[in-house]
């Protein structure tokens, strides 16, 4: 009986030993590891690599761009010899150099 | 819960990292120690499942290789503990070391890091009566498993 009352004893004494029990401290040099293992796992930025003939093709396509706005703006801003002139366009363009 | 200091350094890291990682995630459900608990206890099974299956690796190549050394785990010893208390704490964590991984989890939050159970619910991500059910199975397995260890001091 008395050795029975003993081992509860024991037995309680032992559920209740972390009682007051302290927080563990880390060690000095685990900040260290912490900010090491953020830096080495930050995702890197990404750069898009753009192949040769992708920038060719865009390359033909604005000078092709640029060509149609020139010859458009040619076409439709050449003096006296546009198409759709009219004749009172004319009139009031020759007036205006009258002064 | 992992009852080894090197493991638990690189726990501790990885939980930062995920914390890091993932606090814009963070939907405020539960307070943000609750989310880091959670965290921390889930990367702790996962390298206790982890360390688990490197046993079971251990022991087939040892059928095979007689000379496979066969590490038993020390005694763990947890700094923060009573200076008097120490031997008898000894001998409850390597009780608690038995416990089924449910089990474990609540008592180690409940009875060791002292948390109210309506806390330790929240982050296991399961209901009040569970964890006291948990709590009850656990202190009677860890009466069991202390009774067996009395015996064996006793004898020593």
């Amino acid at each position: 009986m008395k050795n029975k009352l003993n081992k509860e004893a024991w037995i309680n004494e032992v559920l209740d030993s972390t009682g007051g029990m302290a927080r563990a401290t880390p060690p000095a040099d685990l900040y260290h590891k912490i900010t090491t293992g953020l830096r080495v796992d930050a995702p890197k930025s990404k750069t898009i690599a753009i192949p040769a003939k992708q920038w060719a093709a865009a390359a033909i396509l604005l000078l092709a761009l640029n060509v149609c706005s020139i010859l458009y703006f040619t076409a439709h801003n050449t003096t006296g010899h546009s198409a759709d002139a009219s004749p009172l366009t004319e009139i009031q363009q020759v007036s205006t150099y009258n002064y | 819960m992992v009852q080894d200091h090197g493991m638990a350094e690189d726990i501790t890291q990885e939980v930062f990292i995920t914390v890091y990682r993932s606090v814009l995630s963070f939907n405020s459900q539960s307070s943000i120690s609750t989310w880091i608990y959670r965290i921390t206890v889930n990367k702790c099974l996962d390298h206790l499942r982890a360390q688990k299956r490197q046993k079971q690796n251990g022991f087939f190549r040892s059928l095979f290789n007689t000379d496979a050394a066969q590490t038993d785990k020390p005694h763990f010893e947890h700094p923060g503990v009573l200076l008097e208390r120490r031997e008898n704490a000894r001998y409850l964590f390597e009780a608690i070391e038995t416990l089924p991984g449910n089990q474990k989890t609540v008592f180690i939050l409940a009875h060791v890091e002292e948390l109210p159970q309506k806390e330790v619910a929240a982050i296991m991500d399961i209901s009040v009566k569970a964890v006291e059910s948990l709590l009850q199975r656990a202190k009677v397995n860890l009466r069991k498993k202390l009774s067996h260890i009395y015996e064996r001091r006793k004898n020593e």
